[in-house]
């Protein structure tokens, strides 16, 4: 066999790394711009998140009507309607939907435009997620503000620290939320029902993470077994304290958690990507 | 010099689930899953160097497609060695992927919804082009594929025509080193076709870019391409010249006359094999060696008024190409084999023992 040529002299891997992050960097700007003028092309999609509001409304007026007779636990009517109405905005500031795109780019090639550029395709999706805030901040926030307003009694730690606190946890369970759905839509790469994974995934964090039934109002062994997951972190965490209802050590847990799950996601993003892509077959591209 | 594109030994095995028809069939097919590898690519070596204009023809299926994925990074060979400017491609890095492009007729990279100019800044950052040579690249770009008017069209309010060219501008911003080009000129008019051909030209011509190159319609091969790769069934069957190929496998060339008066069949036969005879005019294959000498005895006994030899079609030769390869090589053939036929070459592909 003809000896193949020597690969020319390159920098090292970790100067490599380090040019790449700074391009990626660099890149993002263009990317949340462009992503951004997408977003506004969907306007569907627009009133879907507008609807999406309807779950936690309804669960509110169910509460509501219980909590007539008196509190509920630790709930009375006033922290329902602050819970509920603060659970529809950051949800809106949380929820990521990749799965089904990453899904089918990978099962019918059409990840291979991206995989040609220099840019992990990661990226894309990660800025598509981010660029959607402001549109759903500027629909969903000022109606929620309002009815917050209006409706006497709700009670939230607005104190600026905790404003920070909260936006802090909520940046950190957006990031949970799209590695941990980036995870499960690299499952693609080896069965056809990375999807079915994403509706698991959906139901349990529905109820795992406070957004039908607060956490505080569950029995006492689920509340513990659910503190073993990520769940109560993607949107609970956040939420409670915004309404003020986290001692200082649960705050301090609950980031140290974050932190700790979000390592965890972006090892079995790394871990899979690697594994995965050499099955991945370019089909149809 | 360093050649451009280096492959040796290439394989490429895709594992792939079958399912017997019909509701029985779906149904064991869900217990018990059997599977088959299909030899995409078996046994590829070449090499191109810098600035060659190479095509790669083959039936549907022969493997001109995986090879190109794999030396553009998207796929993993099951077995040998590919090496591009120096890169191993599967590794996808930067300096790599920043070098090269892959343009497939058929898959997009451009954003559907938006304008294309939005793809080419995405693009542009992507790719870190500085500002100055951006514009320089996009100016260029737009005087040879004439895309005055389309960048503010949203994507998919273009013609399958614009948007071909558009997707050639996305994959050239870069200004690639390589250019893989997997039937750019699919469904396109003839026109478009054309003028798609001579860009390719006249950007290997500026540029010094190696192009590599499949399609179905022969004239791009014929018109672009020096040398051609042969493949069939995952086999190189020829590398070289596309002259010399024609010569090896087409022995004879085609006369056509045209005659200062009908002449019937009878006269015209003697002097070689009649392609088509319509009134003044005939079509005759002749023996190669004997073109000169048949041509020089037909000027002078017959009424001849117009006389040209011209080489066989290319689609007629690599008709035959393909013929005589399913005749020499029988076992091409069982490409579809079990996998307890298996040959040694399973165990250097980790990926597939977990099924």
């Amino acid at each position: 066999m003809k000896a193949v040529a020597e690969t020319p002299s390159r920098p090292s891997r970790f100067s490599e790394a380090l040019a790449a992050l700074g391009a990626t960097l660099r890149a993002y700007p263009t990317l949340l711009r462009i992503y951004w003028a997408r977003t506004l092309e969907y306007r569907i999609q627009i009133l879907i998140w507008i609807l999406s509001g309807a779950v936690p409304l309804v669960m509110l007026a169910v509460w509501l009507s219980m909590a007539r007779e008196g509190p509920i636990g630790s709930f009375d009517a006033g922290t329902f309607v602050g819970y509920y109405l603060a659970a529809i905005f950051l949800r809106r500031m949380t929820g990521v939907w990749i799965i089904w795109d990453l899904n089918r780019d990978i099962r019918t090639g059409g990840l291979s435009a991206r995989l040609l550029r220099p840019l992990h395709p990661l990226h894309y999706d990660l800025a598509r997620t981010l660029a959607s805030r402001p549109l759903q901040a500027m629909l969903v926030g000022p109606p929620i503000a309002l009815a917050l307003y209006l409706y006497p009694g709700p009670q939230l730690d607005l104190a600026p620290i905790n404003l920070l606190r909260v936006a802090a946890a909520t940046w950190m369970a957006l990031l949970l939320e799209f590695f941990f759905q980036y995870a499960i839509g690299l499952t693609a790469f080896w069965t056809s029902q990375a999807v079915a994974f994403h509706e698991v995934w959906f139901f349990i964090k529905a109820l795992g993470s406070g957004y039908v039934i607060p956490l505080a109002l569950m029995p006492e062994s689920i509340q513990q077994l659910l503190r073993w997951t990520p769940f109560p972190l993607v949107l609970s965490f956040p939420l409670e304290m915004l309404l003020g209802r986290l001692p200082p050590e649960r705050i301090a847990y609950g980031f140290i958690a974050q932190g700790m799950w979000l390592a965890l996601a972006i090892a079995l993003v790394t871990l899979l990507w690697h594994l995965g892509i050499r099955r991945y077959e370019a089909f149809g591209a | 010099m360093t050649p451009a594109i280096e492959v040796f030994h290439l394989h490429k095995y895709y594992r792939v689930h079958h399912k017997a028809p019909g509701l029985m069939g779906s149904l064991r097919a869900f217990f018990h899953r059997r599977y088959r590898v299909v030899r995409a690519v078996e046994d590829i070596s070449f090499t191109i160097e810098p600035g060659e204009i190479v095509g790669f023809l083959g039936p549907n299926g022969a493997g001109k497609t995986t090879t190109l994925k794999i030396l553009a990074g998207l796929l993993y060979p099951t077995a040998g060695e590919v090496r591009v400017l120096g890169f191993i491609p599967q590794r996808r890095e930067r300096a790599f992927l920043r070098q090269i492009t892959l343009v497939m007729g058929q898959k997009q990279q451009l954003l559907w919804d938006l304008p294309a100019i939005e793809t080419f800044l995405l693009n542009r950052a992507v790719y870190g082009i500085p500002e100055a040579e951006f514009r320089r690249t996009l100016n260029e770009l737009m005087e040879l594929l004439d895309l005055e008017g389309l960048l503010t069209k949203q994507v998919r309010k273009l013609s399958l025509g614009e948007r071909m060219k558009c997707e050639l501008a996305a994959a050239l911003l870069h200004r690639p080193r390589v250019l893989f080009l997997d039937e750019p000129t699919i469904g396109l008019d003839v026109t478009m076709q054309a003028r798609i051909r001579d860009f390719i030209r006249e950007y290997n011509r500026r540029t010094g870019a190696t192009v590599l190159l499949t399609s179905h319609y022969m004239a791009d091969v014929a018109a672009l391409c020096r040398r051609v790769l042969v493949i069939h069934r995952g086999h190189l069957l020829y590398d070289g010249d596309l002259e010399a190929l024609a010569e090896r496998v087409t022995p004879y060339r085609i006369v056509r006359v045209t005659m200062a008066q009908p002449l019937p069949m009878n006269t015209l036969s003697p002097f070689g094999e009649v392609l088509s005879l319509n009134s003044h005019r005939a079509e005759l294959r002749v023996p190669r060696a004997r073109t000169a000498e048949i041509a020089a005895a037909m000027l002078t006994a017959l009424p001849v008024t117009d006389l040209a030899i011209e080489e066989p079609p290319v689609e007629e030769v690599i008709r035959r190409v393909f013929a005589e390869a399913a005749q020499l090589e029988p076992e091409l053939a069982a490409r579809w084999r079990e996998p307890e036929e298996e040959t040694g070459l399973e165990a250097e592909a980790p990926e597939w023992t977990d099924g």
